[in-house]
């Protein structure tokens, strides 16, 4: 277990495809009524195609905020951030966001609510529908395409946000705390679901959360973040082999990683 | 002590004695006093105007004021002098009132949602202007557009429009922020963000 810095990082990467995601010296500064808040600092990284990338830390680290800079609904205060090898300016089809909640809209049928990114981006509707069954189909949730949000269960309704994001068919997954408000039971399926999904569809996929066995369980790296400023403590490569089972948590390797990052956030004063 | 009377009656019922079940006048007094209450002073109203003698300018006896009604009520619409005539240009007037007000009081309240600055700067006066008493800018209303439809119209459009604005406006507030976040990480556009975000998320707070 070789903890990955940054830096390090950086000097591995002329052997590799170019970065899916550059990231340097990007800072974010609130202006607020009582003074400027910090919640990103220097921040320096890169995210690889095809890799699963969690970020943790405590609350009010700014893991959110790096989402919404990365997901082009904020723009950075410095440094730059470069998607594709294009400097990210505003929102873009090759990114979808899955939010803490569903944000499923309640007048409309779920697979409405699945093309809906479609009609926001003032395309065909009706050559994004068999898309949208087969991804439907894929979380299993055919039966429910014309039902209403209020009729499914937290977990269907959040598998649905997951298909409304990648109806786009976009390159990067960003997923902001998105089984957080689920039971403990549904989110490890949910944990399954997701490990599956994206084995099959290669995206790119870069996870807030604040469960650190989440994270491990997920990731190819997890990136641990300090509070207030925000910025990389540690990027960790969790180097377990791919097909993991709920049984992999219980596994010495994961626990040495877990331990680690718990020695990371601790450091931070943390809540852990 | 009535519920502890009640409750035990339910439990063991006619073991102990029963209290007296209360009189009609106490179980249903809105059937029984209030319309004896309204003969009472439709009485002293009629004893009024005809022991006092007064003349029917000032006060018309009851009986002559139910002849009018009946007159006027017995009419045919399309008869000037009966009142179903009038209630219908007041009833045209009222509903014409409520649309412009209601309308222009939806979209001021997109307008000044939507751009902050905008609601921040107007909200003392609106609030302000909601405050003052409506039927104070009657005489008003008189002096500038006359005994015509136009002032009745305004005055029912003020009054629909204020509530109307500052439900829209706490209806656009109460939007959740992560729906607009979704529209925008979608490049919705302005209009899009606004018909199928914002208006349907508003409704509620507008029925």
């Amino acid at each position: 277990m070789k903890p990955m810095r940054a830096a390090d990082s950086l000097d591995t990467s002329t052997n590799r495809a170019p970065a899916l995601i550059l990231a340097r010296g990007l800072s974010k500064t609130y202006i607020t009524a009582s003074g400027e808040v910090t919640a990103l600092k220097s921040l320096d990284f890169e995210i690889y195609d095809g890799e699963f990338v969690s970020v943790i830390g405590q609350s009010g680290c700014g893991k959110s905020t790096l989402l919404k800079v990365l997901a082009g609904l904020l723009p950075c205060t410095t440094g730059s951030v470069e998607l594709g090898g294009k400097p990210l300016r505003g929102p873009t089809p090759e990114a979808a966001v899955v939010f803490q909640s569903p944000v499923l809209l309640p007048w409309r049928t779920l697979v409405d609510n699945v093309l809906l990114p479609i009609e926001f981006r003032k395309l065909p509707t009706a050559s994004y529908r068999q898309s949208a069954a087969d991804l439907l189909a894929m979380v299993g949730l055919t039966d429910f395409a014309q039902r209403y949000p209020f009729e499914l269960s937290g977990g269907m309704q959040q598998r649905a946000a997951l298909v409304r994001a990648l109806v786009q068919d976009p390159r990067l997954l960003l997923m902001d705390e998105p089984f957080g408000a689920l039971d403990a039971m549904t989110r490890e399926q949910m944990n399954l679901e997701l490990l599956r999904i994206w084995s099959q569809s290669r995206k790119t996929v870069i996870f807030i959360t604040h469960s650190i066995a989440e994270a491990i369980f997920l990731s190819d790296r997890v990136i641990a973040m300090t509070a207030r400023p925000g910025t990389i403590a540690d990027v960790i490569t969790i180097d377990l082999p791919r097909l993991r089972a709920l049984s992999s948590i219980n596994t010495e390797r994961f626990g040495r990683y877990a331990a680690k990052l718990r020695s990371l956030l601790d450091a931070q004063g943390g809540m852990f | 002590m009535m519920v502890q009377a009640v409750d035990s009656r339910s439990v063991d019922s006619g073991a102990q004695a029963r209290e007296p079940r209360p009189g009609v006048l106490r179980r249903y007094p809105q059937f029984t006093i209030s319309p004896t209450i309204l003969v009472a002073l439709l009485v002293a109203w009629w004893l009024a105007t005809d022991v006092l003698n007064t003349p029917g300018y000032i006060v018309p006896p009851p009986q002559d004021v139910l002849r009018a009604a009946v007159g006027g009520l017995s009419r045919s619409p399309w008869d000037k002098a009966g009142y179903w005539y009038h209630a219908a240009i007041t009833v045209w007037e009222a509903v014409l009132g409520f649309a412009i007000g209601s309308a222009l009081g939806a979209c001021l309240g997109l307008v000044l949602s939507h751009w902050p600055i905008l609601g921040k700067s107007w909200y003392p006066y609106i609030v302000g202007f909601q405050s003052l008493p409506k039927v104070a800018l009657a005489p008003l209303m008189v002096v500038w557009f006359g005994f015509g439809l136009e002032g009745k119209v305004f005055i029912t459009a003020i009054i629909t429009f204020f509530p109307v604005l500052v439900n829209m406006m706490a209806g656009y507030q109460a939007v959740e922020p992560e729906r607009i976040e979704l529209a925008r990480s979608c490049n919705a556009s302005e209009l899009d963000l606004l018909t199928k975000i914002i208006i349907p998320s508003c409704k509620k707070a507008l029925a």
